[in-house]
């Protein structure tokens, strides 16, 4: 029996074997150099300091507050994941992922290795704006829900448009034109949840509706990118 | 051909001339402009569909005159979207008092013409013509479904000033309904004229380069 009839034979096994080798690589490669977890982490810590630097003397809404949290989180987003394919076409190794992986678990194990970048960003720069802020959390379940919920639909879009921009001639640029209008449905729904998370004046009735919003756009986020990846990495002439 | 342009032409006279003499609507100031701006942001929302849906075509078929359709159906969309916009901010300082107030129509307005100006700069980075092609249209899917999503959840998160009764719904009177569906369509009929003359001139070009190679 050959390798090619035995990888043919089992093919769901395989789909999710090669997600997790997909996210291994990446994870080994980065754990190497750890250039995209050190530029994420510093220009967040950055932003955040200057932020909470320049308003120190004046009192932040908490309008201002949810907003300002989640323009550092897309901002980090921005200048660390779009390395990831373009990574991939620099080194010459993205063929090599085109002949051994099917499209599909490309874009799901990048979207993994992507989605645990951002956690791992999100760990630090929540606590430090929670302190330099004087922020009082009041639903930390509801919080942290959120931030997962945004998390995910987060690094799927930011997936996709890396796959785009990594084809194109000018990719750092253009990487947060094109992932910005995508994810404002995203972006204005975290705000809201996360103001609602912080606000002790707030009906149950206003959780639900919010907190579906996000899982829906992740959803539906998720399932494009599955749908529309192939057409993104592959060649068809 | 030519018949349908002039009908085309007699029509919209018809629409313009009428949305001037019919009488104000209640509640509503600046009127003529209520015959004029919400159909060309109709038509700019049917323009990004079809923009979409000739992505979708050129994803399935590879033929390059898809992909015409689709960016030539974007760019008349774009002007239709810059349209919207301008005419949206005067309304709105006509009725309201101020030029933006982010109302959650305003805010979907701009959004789609961020996302058309993020698929031209997208299209302009693209050297190679097949990858141009093929990132355009899986641009343009995600594009309106993104603003398909931001339609239904900003008035959920938001607050709106727009009357959304005041010239579809049952609250006006039957001319107000009626002009304005004529209004739409022949706003429609004019993004339909101006996208296949745009289309004809973009396959002349093409024709031209192939022949002078």
């Amino acid at each position: 029996m050959t390798k090619s009839s035995l990888s043919g034979r089992k093919r769901n096994p395989s789909f999710w074997r090669s997600i997790g080798a997909i996210f291994g690589k990446d994870l080994a490669s980065e754990l190497r150099t750890r250039f995209a977890v050190n530029t994420l982490l510093l220009f967040s810590v950055t932003s955040l300091t200057i932020v909470s630097f320049s308003t120190a003397r004046t009192p932040l809404t908490k309008e201002a507050q949810s907003a300002l949290l989640w323009i550092v989180i897309f901002f980090s987003a921005m200048t660390g994941l779009a390395r990831s394919f373009v990574r991939e076409e620099e080194s010459g190794t993205a063929d090599a992922l085109r002949l051994t992986a099917p499209a599909e678990s490309v874009f799901l194990g990048k979207f993994a290795f992507n989605c645990v970048l951002l956690l791992c960003v999100e760990a630090v720069v929540v606590p430090l704006s929670l302190i330099f802020w004087a922020v009082s959390v009041d639903a930390p379940l509801f919080f942290t829900v959120v931030l997962f919920a945004g998390n995910i639909g987060l690094s799927a879009v930011a997936t996709l448009m890396a796959a785009i921009v990594a084809q194109t001639s000018m990719q750092a640029g253009l990487f947060a034109v094109l992932s910005f209008p995508v994810l404002i449905p995203l972006l204005f729904t975290a705000v809201r949840a996360t103001l609602l998370s912080m606000d002790a004046v707030r009906q149950v009735g206003e959780i639900a509706p919010v907190i579906r919003m996000l899982f829906v756009f992740d959803i539906v986020m998720l399932t494009l990118g599955f749908l529309l990846f192939d057409y993104i990495w592959r060649d068809r002439k | 051909m030519k018949a349908w342009y002039a009908m085309l032409g007699i029509w919209m006279s018809a629409v313009i001339y009428e949305a001037f003499a019919l009488p104000e609507i209640r509640g509503l100031v600046g009127h003529p402009i209520a015959y004029f701006h919400p159909p060309i942001a109709i038509v700019t929302f049917i323009a990004f569909l079809v923009a979409m849906i000739h992505g979708l075509r050129y994803l399935r078929w590879n033929d390059p005159i898809h992909d015409v359709k689709s960016s030539k159906a974007a760019e008349v969309g774009l002007l239709f979207c810059f349209l919207a916009t301008v005419t949206g901010a005067m309304w709105s300082k006509a009725n309201w008092g101020t030029f933006w107030s982010w109302d959650p129509k305003q805010t979907s307005i701009f959004v789609v013409l961020l996302i058309y100006a993020a698929y031209f700069s997208l299209r302009s980075s693209t050297p190679n013509p097949d990858r141009r092609h093929r990132l355009c249209a899986v641009y343009t899917v995600i594009g309106f479904i993104s603003a398909v999503l931001l339609m239904f959840i900003l008035p959920r998160i938001g607050f709106s000033l727009h009357p959304n009764d005041a010239m579809m719904g049952g609250g006006s009177d039957r001319p107000v309904r009626l002009l304005f569906w004529a209004s739409v369509l022949g706003f429609s009929g004019v993004f339909a004229w101006m996208m296949e003359l745009a289309v004809k001139l973009a396959l002349m070009e093409m024709k031209i380069k192939e022949m002078s190679q």
